[in-house]
């Protein structure tokens, strides 16, 4: 027997010893026939299916919305034509490749060797809008394009999947296999010589030594987190590089294990959860191990649970059935307990100091340190209700930037924005704003391409990327729909005014001939859109990746 | 078009008898956590009254119940609030403790299930439906709906993981 059926049939063999017990597929069986029953009815009782009902509509757009990198393009093809530049150990590339508006364009050399496409275009920006410039910036490369980095996104970033760096191992990165590209310096980050530089004169790692890191797991754009194996599979060790000030820290945890934790954002310790007959929480110092209790939580049934954005507060969410999450933030330095029962909880403020919920009455705002709770916006019969709430957040520290809610044909009725200060701006969206960010895009397939049935066609509305710059002063938003597909509209959140920036032509054409499929049943396609800003605002990359 | 009104309680009743322990076995292994693994089977079922067109066979059907699936747990792995919050380095702490007799496991068993729960997420699906479904690279691309050349760099990737692993525990002799 070949070795690969033998792993065929050790794998099955131990996976078909899993089996739903009886008990759960009988609930499930009744669950669903009933829930048959309601949709029937035409009953709209919002429970728990509601609620993943919205995960679905995510879903949809989400499956999609990964990464894309038709940024690299024009980077790696003049990798291909010239020699790596050899910078300090962490960049491999000086390459500010920058595409602004394409009304004239031109072709010249870069200092950096590399032949840089690079149009100029005066357009133009409003006072408003202090970085005074804003260049539309395109890297792209086919052979890039269609592979997703999941979990990354910072907007500062564009990482690159492990599986796509193909093309840049060469010369002395041929071992390397972590790579990103600053969107600030127009760099190319090599991060396995970041690491290299700092480990190997500590004699940690070794020749024949690999790294392993997972970008979906806690790394973030400062930290770095990775296991380093030997080629022999000898494993040496979980660690931590803080990319700022080259330092390293040894973990007292595997990394090898997807275990059940979370990390300070000063990366100093860790939080995890342990249950007996009920669920504890501690917290370890990471370099030494020494773990103290956080609370007892009490509760048997916690599915989740985390540190608030500062820190300042630890939370855990618990479910208790027909569609009721309780949400508890504990006060790590007074021992205060707040506990919010919810729907769908939204988003808690960059400043921890507002949670803003949805419960059966509508949209509500507590203020964590005085438990005051208001309400912002009433359920009613308002159509909001049937519609949706999404977060924009930064998918590194998991942390939410702005939510909205819009009703059920996608027309924006509230944004939150939670980067400002205080994050108390509630505003609404005016008429212009509005009919740009709904606009619908069309019919395409997305997910039922099994199907030859035109259900599987659906319709997209809304803004297909978005960004909120650090001061949170300013909203970006691509929306692929014909009229505005050839633009990226910037939203002046003090003002509300709006002005937009032209993609490149060549750019933009050969998007819409990659993207052109989605309108083709027999060949059906899916796409999704990132937008990347640089730290100083001025420099704005859209990336897609179209999915055969 | 089929859809979830025009089904009958039998056609849904047997889908979930037919299906549920290996949407169970994708929930859970991608998820990391049962309960988490329930609510995706049911959310894949209830898809499945409401939304799923009429199939060309038990395989089309079980196909768009994976990716229906796979598309769910994306979701809640992604969503901020879902957070995998069980540690998922043991099988056995991840299922009810008192139905483990049924489970039957073995030593060998419970290590290489434990090896595929901590692989990343994006190796444990492709190896799951190639050495458990059964599905060949085409189908997992379509069911994934990513490229083949992707299914079969981290079919590669995973193979190697795991082996690593395997290694490390004298699961193989080299």
């Amino acid at each position: 027997m070949k070795e690969d059926d033998l792993t065929r049939e050790k794998i099955r063999g131990a996976a078909e010893k899993i089996k739903m017990p009886q008990d759960r597929r009988q609930q499930i069986t009744e669950h669903v026939l009933s829930s048959k029953i309601k949709n029937t009815a035409n009953t709209g009782n919002r429970t728990r299916d509601r609620q993943n009902g919205i995960f679905l509509r995510f879903a949809s757009i989400a499956s999609f919305a990964i990464i894309a990198i038709l940024c690299l393009s024009v980077m790696i093809y003049h990798l291909y034509g010239n020699d790596p530049p050899v910078g300090n150990a962490s960049s491999l590339l000086e390459s500010s490749v920058s595409i602004s508006n394409s009304i004239s364009g031109q072709e010249k050399e870069s200092s950096s060797g590399f032949a840089e496409l690079f149009y100029e275009v005066t357009i133009e920006i409003p006072k408003w809008y202090s970085p005074g410039v804003l260049s539309v910036s395109e890297l792209s490369q086919t052979e890039w394009g269609s592979d997703h980095i999941e979990g990354v996104y910072s907007g500062g970033f564009i990482y690159i999947n492990e599986m796509k760096a193909d093309l840049l191992r060469t010369g002395e990165h041929a071992d390397c296999k972590y790579f990103r590209f600053n969107t600030s310096t127009g760099t190319l980050d090599c991060l396995d010589h970041a690491i290299r530089a700092v480990l190997e004169p500590e004699g940690i790692l070794r020749p024949g030594d690999e790294i392993f890191m997972d970008y979906t797991s806690n790394c973030t754009d400062r930290y770095l987190m990775f296991y380093i194996n030997h080629k022999d599979a000898q494993y040496r060790g979980s660690f931590t590089l803080d990319l700022e000030t080259k330092t390293y820290s040894k973990l007292t945890i595997d990394l090898r294990k997807n275990g059940d934790w979370r990390i300070s954002n000063d990366y100093t310790y860790l939080v995890v959860g342990e249950y007996s007959d009920r669920w504890r929480y501690y917290k370890i110092d990471i370099l030494t191990g020494t773990k103290t209790e956080i609370l007892d939580a009490e509760e048997n049934s916690t599915y989740s649970f985390g540190l608030s954005n500062t820190n300042r507060y630890f939370w855990y969410a618990t479910y208790h059935g027909n569609s009721k999450d309780t949400w508890c933030y504990y006060d790590l330095t007074t021992a205060a307990r707040r506990v919010i029962n919810t729907i769908y909880l939204s988003c808690v403020t960059k400043d921890d100091r507002y949670i803003v919920y949805i419960d059966d009455t509508g949209l509500r705002r507590m203020e964590l340190d005085t438990g005051e709770d208001e309400l912002l916006a009433e359920r009613g019969t308002d159509p909001y209700w049937e519609g949706k709430c999404i977060e924009a957040y930064d998918h590194v520290s998991g942390k939410v930037l702005l939510s909205w809610w819009s009703n059920s044909s996608g027309q924006v009725l509230y944004i939150y924005d939670t980067v400002t200060q205080h994050g108390e701006k509630l505003v609404g969206f005016d008429e212009t704003l509005d009919d740009i960010w709904i606009e619908t895009y069309g019919s395409y397939y997305q997910e039922n391409s099994y199907s030859d049935e035109a259900e599987s066609l659906r319709n997209s509305k809304g803004a297909d990327a978005w960004l909120m710059d650090e001061t949170g002063q300013y909203l970006f938003f691509y929306n692929c729909a014909p009229k505005h597909a050839e633009y990226i509209y910037c939203y002046g959140m003090n003002t509300g005014e709006l002005f937009k920036v032209a993609l490149p032509k060549d750019f933009y054409d050969r998007m819409k001939e990659e993207t052109a499929g989605l309108f083709n049943r027999e060949n059906p396609r899916g796409v999704s859109y990132r937008l990347y800003l640089s730290e100083d605002a001025t420099k704005i990359y859209l990336t897609y990746e179209v999915i055969d | 078009m089929g859809i979830s009104l025009t089904r009958s309680d039998e056609d849904i009743t047997r889908t979930i008898e037919q299906h549920s322990d290996m949407l169970f076995r994708i929930c859970l292994i991608r998820l990391g956590n049962q309960h988490d693994a329930y609510d995706a089977v049911q959310e894949t079922f209830i898809r499945f009254m409401i939304k799923a067109p009429l199939f060309e066979g038990s395989g089309h059907e079980k196909a768009w119940l994976i990716r229906v699936a796979s598309n769910i747990c994306k979701d809640m792995q992604r969503s901020i609030s879902r957070h995998q919050c069980v540690d998922i380095d043991n099988i056995k702490e991840i299922l009810d403790f008192d139905k483990m007799e049924e489970y039957c496991f073995r030593d060998e068993d419970e290590r290489i299930l434990n090896n595929i729960l901590n692989l990343p997420d994006k190796y444990k699906a492709v190896i799951h439906l190639y050495y458990v479904e059964g599905y060949d690279v085409k189908e997992i691309a379509d069911i994934l709906e990513i490229s083949g050349s992707a299914v079969k760099k981290r079919m590669q990737r995973g193979r190697e993981m795991l082996k690593i692993k395997e290694v490390e525990q004298g699961g193989y002799s080299q």
